[in-house]
């Protein structure tokens, strides 16, 4: 009988070993396995009509629910609704040359930063009109880069030449020139968070936060964190996602810059990114990667 | 008493000769033969004759009957250099463990160990350098003395300079005397690089062989009074980069130092007035991406220069690629070029919805994969697309 227990004894780990192993875990002694963050992709901007695009940005129209994907080698603009459904691509009668990024100013109204030209591109849908207007600052002209819309629907643009964020009046003109964070700094992004201006520098690897006012008020380093940053978003709590193009991924970190997890990877399949260009929140809450190399845009919900 | 004093000549003279016997473990020298183990520096553990405290002496997993290999075996003793010389710029044998790349393991007759001068350490890998018959060379190069601008190990700064390109040159070229030599020179004397070559020149005060057109002519071209400045400067003339870098990908970098991030805008001794040869130059911004390359287990082949695949100043395409990914490749792949897996705006990767070209199956900055394949090529990768299979 004592034999026949014997042999049916579940080889049990000793409760020291349990413990022990309990304490390494929480003590971090045995590394955990890598946070991926609560995202999961929901759907694709894609089309089989677009099979050559090398979308460059992304901008959402909460008002109209729609998704405008800049197409960068097609020369045209995708829209697509709240769902993912392909909408349509357009371009005005004129084309558009290497166009990289998009606002809606108003109503009937998108602006397109234009490269070939080096123009923000006026697209009046209820005038039928396209205007090509040049920025200058003090007689030279802007390289712009980047769009974004702030509060009370001002115009923020991104000039590539200086590496300055502006803010433009309804005409176009410079209202406001925000000074370099630093010396041989190049701002590649920035994104407007209520009353601050995030932006983010690819020379050196950090973030830099202004007041709307153009005062720099924090300096953050993400350089051991990211090898090609190219993009950055702010969520409602304060977290800041950092786009990696080099890495395909994407960094999260917490208000102060302390590294929280790193999702995504380098690839072709669904939720893998190859070269993405942009990210960005919809006012959905749900986060937007513009994937240039794979030719989508992959949007990731809670 | 003439015994002792025998002795003590003989003391004498082995230590003017500065000659060693080493004394290595009795066992190992009834082999090896003694003469390999002295010379004038002789390692440590050589000298006490402790040969197992790197060999093993029956049976080892690495060449030599090592028990380690590289920069593991010397960092066991030399524990605090790992940590010091993985900060900063790294030279390339420090950085893959080669310590013996110039370091000697048992003797030598040079300080540190070295396996020869130093001069002759550096030109058995920068052969180039030792190759180059300058007319005029730069003293510290001419005496071999390398070091005298650059730390063997790493440094803080590009190229392995001891100090800041200018700091350096001033600490031998006093500022008046430097000053004198540069009439009409802003006060602030710098970027001596952008027109020195440190090592040697054709032409008199190690002047780069090539001058910037305006330069040869004089200053006011481009420092007038009411010249333009950084990259307006630049593109007043050179027009057709501008065009270049209106493109979805630039080089076109902010400020002041746009052009000149990689152009020297008076001389050079590289084609297009570029600072450094291409790899070193692209290097100082692309690291990671080299490192990559260059670690991977397939690299790619070594191009002559980055521009063979990339387009420097902008590109509509992905990765900066001067003209789409099938042309690229095929200029060197001419058969692949003509017989291939399927490719182009009719053959769709239903993964991304996108056309297909090389880039879809091969990434060209090296992979873990034959002909750097992006998965394996038995299997892995083609069931991407071919499920059935």
């Amino acid at each position: 009988m004592d034999t026949i227990r014997s042999v049916k004894a579940a080889p049990l780990m000793p409760i020291w070993l349990v413990v022990l192993v309990a304490t390494m875990i929480f003590a971090g002694q045995v590394p955990a396995a890598a946070a991926s963050g609560p995202w999961k992709l929901a759907f694709s901007l894609n089309h089989e009509s677009i099979n050559s695009a090398l979308p460059t940005a992304l901008y959402v129209d909460g008002d109209k629910e729609r998704y405008y994907m800049v197409d960068s080698a097609g020369g045209q603009l995708v829209s697509f609704d709240k769902e993912g459904a392909f909408l349509t691509a357009f371009q005005p009668d004129e084309g558009l040359d290497r166009p990289f990024d998009l606002v809606r100013l108003s109503e009937a109204v998108l602006v397109v930063a234009e490269k070939g030209p080096n123009s923000l591109t006026v697209i009046d849908f209820a005038g039928q009109e396209t205007k090509r207007l040049q920025v200058k600052d003090q007689g030279r002209p802007l390289m712009v880069d980047r769009l974004e819309i702030g509060n009370n629907g001002r115009l923020y643009a991104l000039d590539r030449a200086s590496g300055r964020i502006y803010r433009l009046t309804d005409s176009f003109t410079v209202a406001q020139r925000f000074d370099l964070p630093e010396e041989k700094e190049a701002l590649v992004d920035f994104k407007v968070v209520g009353e601050q201006i995030w932006a983010l520098g690819q020379q050196k690897k950090r973030l830099y936060v202004y007041h709307e006012n153009g005062r720099l008020s924090k300096r953050l380093d993400v350089a051991d964190l990211v090898v090609f940053p190219v993009s950055l978003a702010v969520d409602e709590a304060g977290l800041i996602y950092i786009l990696d193009r080099h890495q395909g991924t994407v960094v999260v970190l917490d208000r102060k810059a302390k590294f929280k997890y790193r999702f995504l990877g380098k690839g072709h399949g669904p939720g893998h990114l190859y070269y993405p260009m942009e990210i960005r929140f919809d006012p959905w809450g749900r986060l937007c990667v513009v994937d240039e190399g794979n030719g989508r845009v992959q949007i990731f919900r809670r | 008493m003439k015994i002792r004093i025998g002795i003590l000549t003989l003391i004498i003279l082995l230590g003017a000769g500065g000659v060693v016997t080493a004394a290595p473990g009795k066992t190992c020298i009834s082999c090896h033969p003694q003469e390999d183990f002295t010379g004038k520096i002789v390692h440590k553990p050589v000298a006490r004759g402790q040969c197992s405290q790197c060999h093993n002496p029956h049976v080892a997993k690495y060449d030599n009957l090592l028990s380690h290999q590289g920069g593991a075996l010397c960092y066991s003793c030399h524990g605090e250099a790992r940590a010091a010389f993985s900060e900063g710029v790294q030279h390339q044998p420090v950085k893959e463990g080669r310590c013996l790349t110039c370091h000697s393991a048992h003797v030598s007759a040079e300080k540190g160990l070295l396996r020869g001068p130093v001069a002759d350490s550096c030109f058995s890998c920068h052969e180039d350098l030792a190759a180059r018959q300058y007319k005029v060379k730069h003293k510290p190069f001419a005496e071999g003395d390398c070091t005298a601008c650059h730390q063997p190990h790493h440094a803080d700064n590009f190229q392995l300079l001891k100090n800041d390109g200018d700091q350096l040159c001033l600490e031998c070229h006093s500022r008046p005397a430097s000053l004198a030599g540069h009439r009409g020179f802003p006060d602030e004397i710098g970027q001596c690089l952008s027109c020195h070559n440190p090592h040697g020149s054709a032409g008199k005060g190690l002047m780069r062989a090539a001058l910037h057109a305006p330069f040869a002519e004089g200053c006011t071209a481009c420092h007038g009074k009411d010249s333009a400045t950084g990259i307006d400067l630049c593109l007043g003339c050179h027009a057709e980069v501008g065009e270049q870098m209106r493109a979805p990908h630039s080089h076109m970098l902010a400020g002041e130092g746009a052009c000149v991030a990689c152009h020297s805008p008076h001389a050079a001794d590289v084609d297009g007035l570029l600072k450094a040869p291409y790899e070193q130059l692209c290097r100082s911004c692309h690291e990671a991406t080299i490192e990559r390359n260059r670690r991977s287990l397939h690299p790619h082949p070594e191009t002559e220069k980055c521009t063979d695949c990339h387009a420097p100043h902008g590109s509509p395409r992905l990765v900066m690629l001067n003209a789409d990914g099938n042309a690229v490749c095929s200029r060197c792949h001419e058969t692949q070029g003509k017989f291939s897996h399927p490719v182009g705006s009719e053959v769709i990767d239903h993964r991304t919805g996108q056309a297909m070209d090389c880039l879809t199956c091969h990434d060209p900055m090296g992979t873990e994969y034959r002909y750097h394949l992006k998965l394996s090529g038995k299997k892995a990768l083609c069931v991407q697309c071919h499920r059935s299979y």
